[in-house]
């Protein structure tokens, strides 16, 4: 009975809209954020091939560069990949120098000696033109990209801060389990806010679909009933985070093939089960007791997105916000003074979630036995 | 099966909608019939657990109607209106609602049930595809799916076309012949056409109570139809 509930469940997940729109919208989220962070910011610093080291600086709050210092740099970087006879390729979240070849390296000749004929003295638009006469030249999806350059060659912390950085990552946490806390970041924030679409109709549509009374008189128990279609529910949402977790796992599987420094394949799912599944958790069954107190989904979603709105932002993690956020690539040893907090947190939710899923199963029960009459405390009709 | 309802009595926001309803049902085809309003689907939803009586007693072969884990095990219940999710098969909704009702049933089994009520060749049609008749008669296999002792069927032919009505009214004598069946009408046809007895209600009490064949006599009436409009009128 209980199996058939769920794989029922399931299918019917899988042949829905939500599916589609929860898939669609955290892949989204999981893309622009997640993924465009390791673009943005490399996983591993490499060393700068010439003397000069542009870093930015901060006036107000706001990131600044020296343009001088900057077009300097460039430059610089033309002349010492004429001179090694490569170039620095953006490929995915990875940087690898390639191979030019002679006609290439013609071009980056003239390139440089523009830069010497205008002294350095070039409006925007000039130094524009001339970045993108080299990329074109060196095949597209170079360091003088407009997209990349400043990030190749501007960096926020000198080469060797990042190194030291960098090892340390790759020793305590194997890269990848750092950049499966930012991962679990980002997406328990999505899932923490999609998922009601998910999970907010799951009884409702029994009475959409006018079948609620023909289930309510079956002989099945509301364990078997609520629990079926909650373990659907919480799978369906799952598989979607284990996809996402794959996809990240197999980014770092190239970029240890790329670097040759290994990584640890399970992180990503390992923060997806510690950290996220307690949140997919918590908003299924918050959901499924809102629902059927009201009988509708729209409560459920609007109550939802408030604690959303309220748990989402920076904090601490505290015990009354149930999504984790953690929003920083640091080592374990400086992730450990947060560890405590985010244990708890997620045992709290899990806990939390459980009860709520027992509240769920009495309410249904109380339910099938009083169609329409709302629920009573003492006599009184509380919800109807 | 035998469902003994004693000083039966529901209230709904201060109003009586069911007033000391005391009545026996027996194995066969019982009809519950009354005008809109009379109280006929509050007594079919208290018997099938869905509501809870204000008074009375009710039980099922002396099983207490408030165990209501027992009595979903003997009853089947088809509500006046229903649907299914568009996106099941008729097989699949079969096979769905075998489970809510623990019954384990092969492939063969399901088609044979299917083919009960000749719905058989409609096996792979998505439910949203059904017309109301082919609704009615998949949810009349919906409601006998767990082989309850005793179904419920509240208006079963209400919106369907008279051959369709006919269909189905053949449908519950064959079904009656070994189990209880107690359906509720706002029509006499339907009554005198698949019923072996009948409880006749108005204004939430019992106007009349027996066989069929008696009530005519009873309110001295030429006609079955004739007999219900006078027992309503009296009230």
């Amino acid at each position: 009975m209980f199996r058939k509930v769920f794989l029922k469940e399931l299918k019917h997940q899988f042949t829905s809209i939500t599916i589609v729109i929860l898939l669609v919208s955290t892949f989204l989220f999981y893309y622009t954020q997640f993924v465009g962070d390791l673009k943005r910011n490399w996983i591993k610093p490499i060393p700068q091939r010439t003397d000069m080291q542009v870093l930015w600086g901060e006036k107000d709050d706001m990131l600044i560069l020296n343009d001088e210092e900057i077009t300097r740099s460039v430059y610089e970087n033309m002349k010492a990949d004429y001179e090694h006879g490569d170039t620095l390729k953006i490929k995915g979240i990875n940087r690898v120098y390639e191979k030019i070849n002679d006609s290439e390296k013609s071009v980056l000749k003239d390139v440089v000696k523009e830069f010497e004929d205008k002294f350095f003295d070039m409006t925007d638009e000039e130094f524009d033109n001339i970045m993108g006469k080299a990329d074109r030249a060196l095949g597209g999806n170079t360091a003088y990209n407009e997209k990349y350059y400043l990030l190749c060659f501007a960096a926020r912390e000198p080469y060797e801060v990042e190194k030291k950085e960098y090892e340390t990552i790759l020793k305590e946490d194997k890269i990848t389990n750092a950049y499966a806390r930012l991962f679990a970041d980002y997406i328990g924030i999505a899932i923490g806010f999609f998922m009601v679409f998910v999970t907010g109709f799951t009884f409702v549509k029994d009475k959409g679909y006018g079948s609620d009374e023909l289930i309510y008189t079956r002989k099945i128990s509301s364990f078997k009933y609520v629990g079926g279609k909650y373990l659907a529910d919480i799978l369906t949402a799952f598989i979607i985070v284990a996809i996402m977790a794959a996809h990240a796992t197999w980014l770092f599987h190239g970029f240890s093939n790329i670097t040759g420094d290994p990584i640890s394949y399970t992180a990503f799912f390992k923060y997806a089960i510690l950290w996220i599944l307690p949140t997919i958790m918590f908003v299924a069954s918050l959901s499924y007791v809102l629902q059927i107190i009201f009988d509708n989904g729209i409560v459920p979603i609007i109550i939802q997105f408030l604690y959303w709105l309220y748990s989402s932002d920076i904090h601490h993690n505290q015990i009354s916000k149930y999504i984790i956020r953690f929003n920083n690539i640091v080592p374990y040893s400086e992730f450990q003074f947060a560890e405590h907090a985010i244990f708890t947190n997620r045992i709290f939710y899990t806990v939390l979630s459980i009860v709520l899923l027992f509240a769920a199963m009495k309410l249904w029960d109380i339910k099938r036995s009083s169609l329409d009459e709302g629920f009573k405390i003492r006599g009184r009709v509380i919800f109807k | 099966m035998n469902i003994e309802v004693k000083g039966l009595v529901k209230d709904y926001g201060g109003k009586r909608v069911l007033d000391d309803i005391n009545i026996n049902i027996y194995k066969g085809v019982h009809g519950i019939l009354g005008p809109n309003g009379a109280g006929k689907t509050t007594l079919l939803r208290i018997l099938s657990t869905l509501i809870p009586k204000t008074s009375g007693e009710v039980y099922f072969d002396g099983i207490n109607g408030e165990n209501k884990k027992e009595i979903r095990k003997i009853i089947g219940y088809l509500p006046q209106e229903f649907s299914f999710y568009p996106n099941f098969t008729v097989y699949e909704i079969l096979d769905y609602f075998a489970a809510l009702s623990n019954k384990k049933l092969s492939k063969a089994e399901i088609l044979s049930k299917l083919e009960e009520v000749h719905l058989q060749e409609l096996s792979k049609v998505k439910t949203k595809a059904l017309s109301g008749g082919m609704k009615r008669r998949l949810g009349v296999a919906v409601a006998m799916v767990g082989e309850p002792e005793v179904l419920i069927l509240d208006e079963p032919t209400a919106g369907l076309d008279p051959e369709e009505g006919i269909q189905i009214r053949n449908m519950f004598s064959e079904i009656g012949k070994d189990r209880t069946v107690l359906l509720s009408t706002h029509t006499a046809q339907d009554i005198r056409l698949s019923c072996n007895n009948l409880v006749v209600l108005n204004k939430g009490k019992v106007v009349y109570d027996g066989a069929v064949g008696n009530m005519i006599t009873e309110v001295n009436s030429l006609t079955l139809e004739d007999a219900y409009m006078k027992l309503i009128e009296e009230v």
